[in-house]
């Protein structure tokens, strides 16, 4: 019989029940999709990056051998080393087009390609190409395709054997795009043998290198012993951290940790405090039902297991139904990852933790609810369980005691005051809910706002250049008089990039130097100079970002030693400036430090950058040449991402919300029903009921949305703190716009729920109500 | 006389899944002004349709109810509504108070309603509590909830006052006085009183006592001598 009842126990309880439901399904469903993401990506990064057995360093070089190799692989913490060919080419008939080529000779031990389809190359006439640059380029295992090394005239044809990914180039970008672009960048693997006329028999121009461990002592060791055993040979050592190509994968899914972390922690607390309430709720109003099965001679075991098995119901439906769609949320912001990132497919899995995580979380809240009202209750004998319960003697609120206001009042608003003040719980509980609601929806625009004020700032305040154009290592002096002079520029600065890494006091960051004019007007560091800003003739201008790191202040002597040159410098910190990327120097600063000076990178203004961009693309010594509002499009495609994490967040902020409401709504009514229809025995028109009952959640709402916005400017802060986009350092900014639209949702999704629960009045049965005390 | 209320063939039909429950079955009757009605029966006689019928928080299935001329078999729900905020006062079983409104404010939240309501401070004096005016329904007892009811019931200032079983929570002394206060209501303010009961040996204190069973009535008796409260013994 005990369990014929639960059955109708659940049915009657039904639509509380089933908001609990829907508000665990929500935390769990943001929860484990969240935590989804970092956990399948750090799945796949891990098995590829171990798989492929991806690089620790880089080292390029001119002229290197076997015996190099060799060198390296007896370092001290060196598991292994391989020796291979880099060299860029491009197709016979089309300029635009790069191809990078590994050569190794023997087979791939380190940065092993990673086979889509076919098979690795097995004789010098063969090369796997990376699939999406083949399936761009139309072409089918089996195909032959004529490259010309890049400088050289010289040409090969080979023939596709494979399709490959590579764990070192996951982020398909050259350096100058941030965008990767499987048509314009390719790259592919084969034998060294095909590369040797170009280079010479076991010549190679770079040792590829695994440590045994990857710390950073062993990093700094190893950097040091490579510039004692090779000196000169060795131009350049790139780690792992700096190789943006192989890393951002890695680096992509440590930004988003905070968030990912965070927003769901968030979600949870809200779900966590309605499944405590209601679940309260609904088994403090079984009490008679305890006190009758007590009398009935029920043990007590078995009452406490009927409750703990109610509270089943809602976990494991809660969880079942979180769970089961939360791959969708985390599928849909991986596929924005796999677009971006070239990696071997993969379909998400569920994280067994989370799931276990989630699994216990839910049963303290909701099982232990229950366990703990079930026991106050059996505590108390049955005849007390079968009264009543006491109703809480009504108290002067604050408001009443201010009698001068009190007076004023309509009845409704007294009446309204009063319900309020008297259920406290269900006070906070709603401005919890609907506050959580607006710090989620807040945040939501928050994020869009911020990083758009911040590009917006960064193209008008500091990039005023019309076109940025980069240049082929080793211009001549009269190459650069050659761009100066081209028709229709009006102004020219020139920019050297010098990468480093920068020490202080022990600590050691890797970063950038750029060398740039000692007056500078057209790429600005700061966005509080009007046009034009001389550099400091004492020092260098810091970013805030690399001052943080290293702990930096005005006046602090910094260390920088170039990357591949074995070279150390030292520079006064001048400045620190937000907004910019590692260190800025003056050219003569520079100059007088006896370093060499020539730059690579150049902004022009032109009234006409678009004729000026055709002209120069025909010059042989330059690499590429972009107009700013390129540059523009191409950072607001990366923005398109944080749109699809906005709009979910908008929804589900606002369906838990809406959840919360509507919950702590039903249980206002059904706890009122006999004042509701008391009221209507005395006349009260539906529409008069209705503003008594629910002006109460437009006020919670409005209480919400006022305490919601400055959690969502704390947190959204927090969230921008603690996630640098492409090392910048972004200010938190909301706009007024925001406010208002995110209250306006948040206000929508509340009205929308009055208006559901305004349909339940028209089902109030007066007499049924007021017939039986219950 | 004006005939306050007159019923002609009410039948009220409830659908029970399959079965038609016939709650009031073609009963008729008229009702004087200002006089004091005892409604008997057993559970379940129909006795309480009737009352809710007449108070417009139900609608009957067939026949006439006329209520000071009108037809309120008739009224659709917005003008049910207004019928019960202008001409009726109900007073329940259990009191049905808002537990969060003080008693002064219970009757004036009646009060505020209706085009043309008593003062609720002198409706209070009149039943007696105008000691405990600002408290609140949990802090007075269960007869003086009950008073407060009736205060606000007669507060509104209505044509007729319906009582569901007024003394049925309430112990033999506290029900008596409550009937005597009802009582004085109906000879003092010329009100038209029904009280629906299943207790027999109040009806000699009424002035017409209709007897029901299984949805009919079963006698209608004039009492031209009602006995007065205090003599009247269960």
């Amino acid at each position: 019989m005990l369990v014929r009842n639960f059955f109708r126990e659940i049915f009657s309880t039904l639509p509380r029940l089933m908001s609990v439901i829907i508000v665990t399904a929500i935390g769990v469903f943001m929860y484990v999709g969240m935590s989804g993401i970092t956990y399948n990506l750090t799945l796949v990064a891990d098995s590829y990056y171990g798989g492929q057995n991806v690089a620790d360093f880089w080292i390029s070089g001119k002229n290197l051998t076997k015996l190099e190799e060799k060198e390296v692989s007896r370092l001290e913490g060196v598991a292994t080393a391989q020796a291979r060919v880099v060299v860029e080419a491009q197709p016979v008939r089309d300029k635009d087009v790069t191809v990078n080529l590994y050569a190794v000779s023997g087979d791939y031990i380190i940065n092993k390609p990673y086979i889509v389809a076919g098979r690795l190359p097995e004789t010098e006439r063969e090369f796997a190409l990376f699939d999406e640059f083949a399936k761009a380029h139309n072409l089918s295992i089996g195909d032959t395709y004529e490259l010309k090394i890049k400088d050289t005239p010289q040409k090969i044809t080979l023939t596709v054997c494979g399709y490959i990914r590579s764990p070192e180039i996951i982020y398909n970008v050259s350096g100058i795009d941030m965008i990767p672009n499987s048509y314009k960048l390719g790259f592919a693997y084969m034998k060294a043998e095909s590369l040797q006329d170009l280079m010479g028999k076991n010549i190679f121009n770079q040792i590829c290198v695994k440590l045994y461990n990857n710390t950073d002592e062993a990093q700094e060791k190893f950097k040091r012993d490579v510039d004692e055993a090779l000196g000169e040979k060795a131009a350049s050592i790139l780690s792992f951290k700096d190789n943006t190509r192989a890393y951002m994968l890695r680096g992509g899914i440590k930004e988003m940790k905070t968030t990912t972390t965070s927003l769901p922690i968030l979600f949870f607390l809200i779900s966590a405090l309605i499944m405590f309430t209601t679940m309260s709720r609904i088994i403090e109003e079984a009490r008679m039902q305890i006190g009758i099965l007590k009398a009935l001679g029920y043990s007590d075991f078995s009452i406490f297991i009927y409750y703990i098995s109610y509270a089943q119901v809602v976990v494991i439906l809660g969880v079942l139904l979180g769970v089961l769609p939360s791959g969708i949320i985390t599928n849909l912001l991986i596929s924005i990852y796999k677009a971006t990132f070239s990696m071997p497919d993969f379909t998400a899995q569920f994280s067994a933790a989370a799931i276990i995580q989630v699994l216990i979380i839910t049963n303290i809240f909701c099982t232990g609810t229950s366990v703990y009202i079930c026991i106050k209750g059996l505590r108390d004998m049955p005849a007390e369980c079968i009264r009543p319960k006491i109703p809480k003697t009504g108290n002067k609120n604050i408001i009443e005691r201010m009698s001068v206001i009190w007076k004023r009042l309509t009845f409704t608003e007294k009446t309204i005051i009063r319900n309020i003040f008297r259920n406290k719980m269900r006070l906070v509980m709603c401005v919890a809910g609907v506050a959580g609601c607006m710090t989620v929806v807040t945040m939501a625009f928050g994020m869009n706002d911020s990083n758009y004020k911040f590009f917006d700032m960064l193209f008008e305040k500091i990039h005023r250049y019309d076109l940025q154009v980069f240049l082929k290592a080793d211009t001549t002096e009269a190459q650069y008089r050659r761009i100066q002079s081209t028709q229709g520029i009006t102004k020219c600065e020139y920019q050297m990039d010098v990468p480093s890494t920068f020490s202080f006091k022990g600590k050691k960051e890797g970063s950038v130097i750029a060398v740039v004019e000692d007056e500078i007007s057209l790429m600005l560091l700061d966005i509080n100079s009007d046009t034009s800003m001389k550099l400091p003739r004492d020092g260098a201008v810091v970013s805030s970002v690399l001052a943080k790191k290293l702990n930096l202040r005005e006046g602090d002597i910094l260390e920088a030693n170039i990357t591949g040159k074995n070279r150390t410098v030292t520079f006064k910190v001048a400045q620190i400036l937000k907004n910019i990327n590692g260190i800025y120097v003056g050219r003569t600063v520079w100059r007088s430090m006896g370093q060499e000076y020539n730059p690579s990178t150049i902004y022009l203004r032109s009234s006409d950058s678009g004729f000026v961009k055709n002209k120069i693309e025909e010059y042989e010594f330059i690499l590429s040449a972009k107009q700013k509002s390129e540059i523009v499009e191409s950072i607001e495609e990366q923005l398109k991402t944080m749109k699809v994490v906005m709009t979910i967040l908008i929804l589900f902020g606002g369906v838990l919300g809406c959840v919360v409401l509507y919950n702590l709504g039903i249980m206002n009514y059904f706890e009122r029903i006999r004042e509701l229809a008391t009221l209507m025995v005395l006349g009260f028109y539906d529409n008069e009921i209705k503003t008594l009952v629910l002006r109460e959640n437009t006020i919670f709402t409005i209480l919400g949305i006022v305490l919601g916005i400055p959690l969502g400017i704390r947190f959204q802060a927090y969230l921008v703190a603690n996630s640098e986009t492409a090392g910048f350092e972004v200010d938190s900014y909301i706009s007024c716009l925001s406010f208002f639209i995110a209250s306006c949702i948040t206000f929508g999704f509340s009205l929308l729920v009055n208006l559901s629960l305004g349909k339940k009045f028209k089902e109030i049965d007066m007499i049924g109500a007021l017939k039986s005390v219950e | 006389m004006n005939k306050a209320i007159r019923v002609k063939n009410l039948v009220r039909e409830y659908i029970m899944g399959d079965n038609i429950i016939k709650a009031v079955d073609d009963i008729s009757f008229d009702v004087d002004e200002g006089s004091f009605v005892i409604l008997l029966g057993a559970s379940g006689a129909g006795k309480s349709t009737v009352l809710n019928i007449l108070g417009g928080m139900d609608k009957p299935t067939s026949g006439e109810v006329f209520v000071a001329g009108q037809d309120i078999s008739k009224y659709n729900k917005t003008e049910l509504t207004k019928y019960r905020r202008d001409n009726i006062g109900f007073v329940f079983q259990f009191y049905n108070l808002m537990p969060n409104l003080t008693v002064v404010e219970n009757v004036e939240l009646a009060t505020q309603i209706c085009t043309n309501p008593l003062n609720a401070s002198e409706t209070l004096r009149l039943v007696g509590l105008e000691e405990r005016e600002n408290n609140f329904p949990s802090q007075i007892s269960g007869g003086e909830q009950q008073r407060v009811a009736i205060a606000r019931a007669l507060a509104k200032n209505p044509d007729i006052l319906l009582c569901d079983e007024p003394t049925g929570a309430l112990d033999y002394k506290t029900g008596k006085s409550i009937l005597e206060l009802l009582a004085r209501i109906c000879r003092q303010s010329k009100k038209t009183v029904i009280i629906v009961t299943h207790n027999q040996a109040i009806a000699p204190i009424g002035d017409l006592v209709l007897r029901m069973k299984s949805g009919k009535i079963v006698s209608i008796e004039k009492n031209e001598n009602p006995i007065p409260v205090e003599s009247m013994e269960w």
